[in-house]
C-alpha cells in the first residue's frame, strides 16, 4: 500500500500562525509515502475557549497517531506537568485549572489482503466536530461523526486534559468502518470547514472540486478568505472564522481482482 | 440577523457594569441571617462578574483584549467610576488591563465535592476591583445617562462591535425620578450589529426564592423587580439558546433580568469560540 498525505492549514483571520490551535499527525511519519502495513492520521483541534489546548490537541494527535488508542492518563499527567512548570497569573492558573479541550479524528488504513480480491479497509475514531470525508468520484461516500452542516455548533463534547470533565464525553466518541479502493480519497478536517464543506456541497454540489484545488497555502488561504467574508441570506458567514486544518489522504493499491468464477 | 458580530481583538466590545452605592444597600441581602449586606452581595456580583470575564478572555499567552469593561457607581457622591486601586477614576479599561490590575487577591474559602459524598473547604483566589460602599441617595436615573453618554462614545468608533452590554445592579429604589426613560435611551442605541443590551440584576432583602429571565413580571415580589423587568432587554436569540443548553428552565420571551440570583451566567453567553459541552 501507498500513501500520500498532504496537510494544510490556517489560522483564524486576525490572529497569528502561533497562535493556531489544531494539530495534525501522521505515522509513520518517514515519508509522505509508506509501504508500511497500517497507516494512521488524526487531525485535532484546540478549543478556543479553553487555555494550553494547541499543547492538548498536539499531545492527542500524536499519541493516537503511533499508538491507535489514546493513554488519557497519561497525557493528562504530560499536560499538567507542563504547566506547572510556568509561573502563571491568578487568571491563566484558573483558567488552567479547568483543563484544556479538544476535538479528534483519527483515521486507520489497513491494505487490501495479499490476494486481491478484497479491498481495503478504513476505521476512524472521533469526538467532537472534527470530521473525517471518505470521497470517491468527487461523491462523499461516508461523512463522520457529523454528516449535516446544522449538526454543528459552539459546544461540542471534547478530550479534556482534566480527567474529572471526561466523564461525559467518553460516550460520546463515534466509531466508523468501511472499505476503500484505489483512487479514493480520505479528508480529515476541523469544525469550521467541515461545516462549510457539508453546507457547499448539499447546495451547490461543488465542495470535493474546491476542496481538491487545494494544493498549497496560498489556495487554502484564498478560499477562506473569500468564504469567511460572504454572508448567507441570514447574516452568517459562510465559513465561520476559526482555525482550518485539512488532512487529504489518498491510499493507492493494486487494482482489486475479480474472483475466478 | 442581530446579535452575530464576532468578538475580536480588533474588533472588541464593550460591558458597563453599573451599581447601587446608596444608603439602602446597607440592608441585609436576603432574609437568612448571614450577616451580609446587600452593598456586599453587590461588591462580589461585580467581583464574580469581573473574575469571570477575564479567565473567559485568558489564554496561554495572557489575556485578549475581547472585551473593554467599566465599573460605574451610583450613591452619595453622585455618579463615578468604582473601581478600587489602580484603575481608580477609569471609565472603560481594557480586559488585560482590569486582569492585571485587581485592586487586592483576597483568599476566600468555598465548598467542593471531596469526591466521597462529603464536602470540603477549598481556598480560593478572589481578586477584589470593586469595594462595598452604601451611602446617600439612589441616583439611578443619572446612572443610566452617564451609561448611556460613555456607551455612545464607544459605539462612534466601534460601530460594526457586538452590541455593548450594560448590566445595572441596585434594590430597585431610585431617589431621582423613573428610571424607565433613561433605560430605553440605552436601548435604543445600536451598533451595526443591534441595539445595546440592559440587563439588570436586583439585589433584594426579600426570602422571595431567587428568579432568573423571566418572561413576565407576573411572579416577581414587589414593584421594584416589576420596573427593572420592564427596563431589561430580552435575551437575544442565541443566549436564549444558550441559556437552554445550560439546562436553565426559560420561556421563548425572557428578559435579562434576574432576581437575587447570579448574572454570572451571561459571561458564560458571551460567544468568543468555541465553548466545549464538558466544560464545567
Amino acid at each position: 500500500m501507498r500513501v500520500t498525505c498532504e496537510a494544510f492549514w490556517l489560522q483564524k483571520d486576525g490572529l497569528t500562525a502561533d497562535e493556531y490551535e489544531d494539530a495534525f499527525s501522521y505515522y509513520p511519519q518517514d515519508s509522505h509515502i509508506t509501504e508500511h502495513n497500517r497507516f494512521r492520521c488524526t487531525v485535532t483541534d484546540g478549543a478556543t475557549e479553553t487555555s494550553f489546548s494547541a499543547l492538548w490537541a498536539q499531545l492527542l494527535s500524536e499519541d493516537y497517531c503511533k499508538n491507535g488508542e489514546l493513554d488519557l492518563p497519561k497525557l493528562q499527567h504530560i499536560w499538567s506537568e507542563s504547566v506547572a512548570q510556568r509561573k502563571l497569573a491568578w487568571y491563566a492558573e484558573a483558567k488552567a485549572k479547568s483543563g484544556a479541550f479538544a476535538a479528534l479524528v483519527g483515521l486507520t488504513l489497513t491494505p487490501p489482503p495479499a490476494d486481491h480480491y478484497h479491498p481495503g479497509l478504513w476505521q476512524s475514531w472521533a469526538l467532537g466536530d472534527s470530521c473525517l470525508f471518505h470521497v470517491r468520484d468527487e461523491t462523499i461516500l461516508q461523512a463522520t461523526p457529523l454528516d449535516r452542516w446544522e449538526q454543528f455548533n459552539n459546544s461540542p463534547f471534547l478530550l479534556s486534559s482534566n480527567a474529572d470533565q471526561n466523564s461525559t464525553a467518553a460516550s460520546k466518541a463515534v466509531i466508523a468502518t468501511g472499505t476503500w479502493h484505489s483512487g479514493d480519497v480520505f479528508y480529515l478536517m476541523t469544525d469550521a470547514i467541515s461545516c462549510w464543506f457539508l453546507r457547499r456541497q448539499d447546495e451547490q454540489g461543488d465542495a470535493v472540486k474546491l476542496i481538491t484545488n487545494i494544493v498549497d497555502q496560498e489556495s487554502l488561504s484564498t478560499l477562506a478568505k473569500e468564504q469567511r467574508t460572504k454572508l448567507d441570506q441570514n447574516g452568517h458567514r459562510l465559513m465561520r472564522n476559526d482555525d482550518i486544518t485539512i488532512m487529504r489522504v489518498r491510499p493507492l493499491a493494486a487494482v482489486i481482482k475479480h474472483r475466478p468464477e | 440577523m442581530p446579535y452575530q458580530a464576532e468578538i475580536s481583538r480588533s474588533n472588541p466590545s464593550c460591558i458597563l457594569i453599573l451599581i447601587d452605592q446608596s444608603g439602602s444597600m446597607d440592608d441585609p441581602f436576603g432574609a437568612a441571617p448571614t450577616g451580609k449586606r446587600k452593598s456586599d452581595g453587590v461588591a462580589d456580583a461585580v467581583n464574580r462578574l469581573l473574575q469571570n470575564l477575564v479567565i473567559k478572555c485568558a489564554k496561554s499567552e495572557g489575556i485578549r483584549d475581547y472585551y473593554h469593561v467599566g465599573v460605574i457607581g451610583y450613591g452619595e457622591q453622585g455618579v463615578f467610576p468604582a473601581f478600587a486601586g489602580q484603575l481608580k477614576g477609569r471609565q472603560l479599561v481594557p480586559i488585560s488591563e482590569v486582569g492585571n490590575n485587581p485592586a487586592r487577591v483576597e483568599e476566600r474559602t468555598r465548598k467542593v465535592e471531596d469526591g466521597a459524598g462529603g464536602l470540603i473547604n477549598q481556598k480560593i483566589k478572589f481578586p477584589i476591583w470593586v469595594d462595598s460602599i452604601a451611602k446617600g441617595g439612589t441616583p439611578m436615573c443619572e446612572g443610566l445617562r452617564q451609561a448611556k453618554s460613555i456607551i455612545s462614545r464607544w459605539l462612534s468608533s466601534h460601530a460594526d462591535c457586538f452590541p455593548p452590554i450594560v448590566m445595572n445592579i441596585t434594590d430597585g429604589e431610585a431617589t431621582d425620578g423613573d428610571a424607565t426613560t433613561s433605560a430605553d435611551d440605552i436601548k435604543s442605541m445600536s451598533s451595526s450589529d443591534g441595539n445595546v443590551l440592559l440587563f439588570n440584576l436586583h439585589i433584594s432583602s426579600s426570602n422571595h426564592a431567587p428568579i432568573e429571565f423571566p418572561d413576565l413580571p407576573d411572579e416577581l415580589p414587589d414593584d421594584y423587580a416589576k420596573l427593572l423587568f420592564q427596563m431589561s432587554s430580552r435575551l437575544p436569540d442565541y443566549m436564549w439558546m444558550m441559556v437552554q443548553q445550560e439546562g436553565l428552565i426559560v420561556s421563548e420571551n425572557p428578559k435579562g433580568f434576574v432576581f437575587n440570583a447570579d448574572l454570572v451566567s451571561i459571561i458564560r453567553f458571551l460567544d468568543i469560540g468555541t465553548r466545549p459541552s464538558n466544560l464545567r
